[in-house]
């Protein structure tokens, strides 16, 4: 069995004749928490999105737990874009978006069990949104929000996390908050986690990685 | 009110009133779809290029409502690849297609020479004039639709919250985001001789930007999109029998008063 989480294999990404990531090569081992830095537009989401496939690479191999990127390995990862990427004004709650994490894992048609029930609640006790799980998420503010996309993750039973600067637009008690979820997720769940940082300061402690791009390439990976 | 109470008696009223009650239901479910999606301008340019559609069919002297479905369709699913060819955000795209419809609608009916009541019945709707076979399938179309809905239910949600997130994560977004614009497509195609080209597209957009005024609750929203459609479509029909006044006009205006009100009302 690989102990390979993600790797990648001679990524090049064109537009317009010109690379927005040009020839990265990058293991990350499972367990690894990765923190991802770079300038604006370096390409760091770019990145992301070619490890969960929204993005296809010009060139190059992706390999998720020691396979090929399909819509089955697509279950393994946990996703959570930039705060203001979310479509707030949704009429939808709480619960409604962690069950999208469930509905990702067991697919669309499949009812939810006790057992799901079971999970929305004690992950949502555990990120300290129970009281939420009923309000609309039109209602939350930006560290609350960011609570809710990692109990969907969690809900997902995601192995590795992909997460775009998770730590952006929040208050100060929020990012402390968030980063100490993101650490005690790493150390129960054992899960591989990628993070997108903007400030090398806010580096959570379990990070034992680091890679920095600039302009597309690889300036260290370590 | 004796006199207006006789046209129960005659069936072509009573196929108005079901198609009505039909247009309803189909416009308030995938009104909801239209706004929660976020894609209000590709909503308008798909039902404006049915109507060229049905205009073309019609002159040609093929089925409109087939035409207008074909043309419906076609725009549908040329907004993504065009933008992508023109490298552009989906908007211009979406503003050459609303153009190019409607200049090629109007080039087509100027050319009308005969049957202009058939052409002026896709400008602005007439349900009186419906027959057995529209009625027959929009049943069925409302029918399958409102399966999709129910069946789809968790998959529609998680594209509603974030297609993006839902393609990451394995949720079969493309698959459902094409079955959406196909029953889209189907509706606004079938409504275009009741409802007309023109207005369709309010008829989907006003009832359910008014059951977005008053919820936060998705299914509240879809029950009450419905109901408002279902109400303008009926009450229009009645207050245009009753003075004598364009039908699919009447129904927008009675979604437009609506909307005004809900206005006066606060979101719970």
């Amino acid at each position: 069995m690989s102990s390979s989480a993600i790797s990648l294999s001679n990524i090049n990404l064109v537009y317009s004749n010109k690379y927005i990531l040009k020839n990265i090569n990058i293991d990350i081992k499972k367990g690894d928490c990765v923190s991802i830095l770079g300038h604006n537009g370096a390409g760091k989401t770019t990145l992301f999105k070619i490890i969960n496939g929204l993005i296809k690479p010009t060139t190059g191999t992706i390999e998720i737990l020691g396979n090929k990127l399909t819509a089955e390995t697509k279950k393994q990862i946990g996703y959570i874009p930039q705060i203001n990427k979310f479509e707030n004004y949704i009429p939808i709650n709480v619960k409604q978006v962690i069950e999208i994490g469930i509905t990702a894992r067991k697919g669309i048609f499949k009812k939810l069990s006790e057992q799901d029930n079971l999970l929305i609640e004690n992950i949502a006790k555990k990120l300290d949104i129970y009281k939420l799980l009923n309000v609309p998420i039109g209602k939350l503010s930006g560290g609350e929000m960011q609570k809710v996309s990692i109990a969907r993750v969690l809900a997902q039973q995601a192995d590795i996390f992909l997460l775009d600067e998770p730590l952006s637009n929040l208050d100060v008690q929020s990012q402390k908050n968030i980063t100490e979820i993101i650490e005690n997720i790493h150390s129960e769940k054992k899960a591989t986690i990628l993070i997108v940082l903007h400030n090398f300061e806010q580096k959570p402690k379990c990070c034992n990685k680091e890679i920095v791009l600039e302009k597309g390439e690889l300036c260290s990976n370590f | 009110m004796f006199e207006f109470l006789d046209f129960f008696n005659y069936s072509f009223f009573n196929r108005a009133i079901i198609l009505s009650i039909l247009a309803g239901i189909s416009c308030g479910i995938i009104g909801v779809w239209v706004l929660l999606l976020n894609i209000p301008f590709i909503g308008v340019t798909i039902a404006h290029c049915a109507f060229a559609g049905a205009i073309i069919g019609l002159f040609l002297g093929i089925n409109p409502i087939l035409s207008g479905f074909i043309f419906c369709l076609l725009s549908a699913l040329l907004i993504n690849p065009m933008s992508k060819r023109i490298k552009s955000q989906n908007n211009i795209t979406v503003s050459l297609l609303f153009s190019f419809s409607i200049a090629i609608a109007f080039v087509f009916a100027g050319l009308f020479k005969e049957h202009l009541t058939d052409l002026f019945t896709f400008f602005w709707g007439n349900l009186l004039i419906s027959s057995m076979n529209d009625v027959v399938f929009n049943i069925i179309v409302t029918a399958i639709l409102i399966l999709f809905a129910i069946s789809f239910h968790r998959g529609i949600i998680a594209l509603f919250f974030n297609r993006e997130i839902s393609k990451s994560c394995g949720i079969p977004e493309t698959f459902v985001f094409t079955i959406m614009l196909l029953l889209i497509c189907s509706t606004i195609s079938l409504n275009l001789k009741s409802i007309g080209g023109l207005l369709i597209y309010s008829l989907i957009s006003l009832p359910a930007a008014t059951a977005y005024k008053l919820t936060y609750n998705l299914k509240t929203m879809y029950l009450l999109s419905v109901l408002f459609a279902v109400s303008a479509c009926v009450i229009g029909l009645f207050i245009s029998t009753f003075f004598t006044i364009p039908v699919g006009a009447t129904i927008i205006l009675v979604s437009c008063f609506m909307f005004f009100i809900s206005l006066f009302y606060k979101k719970v």
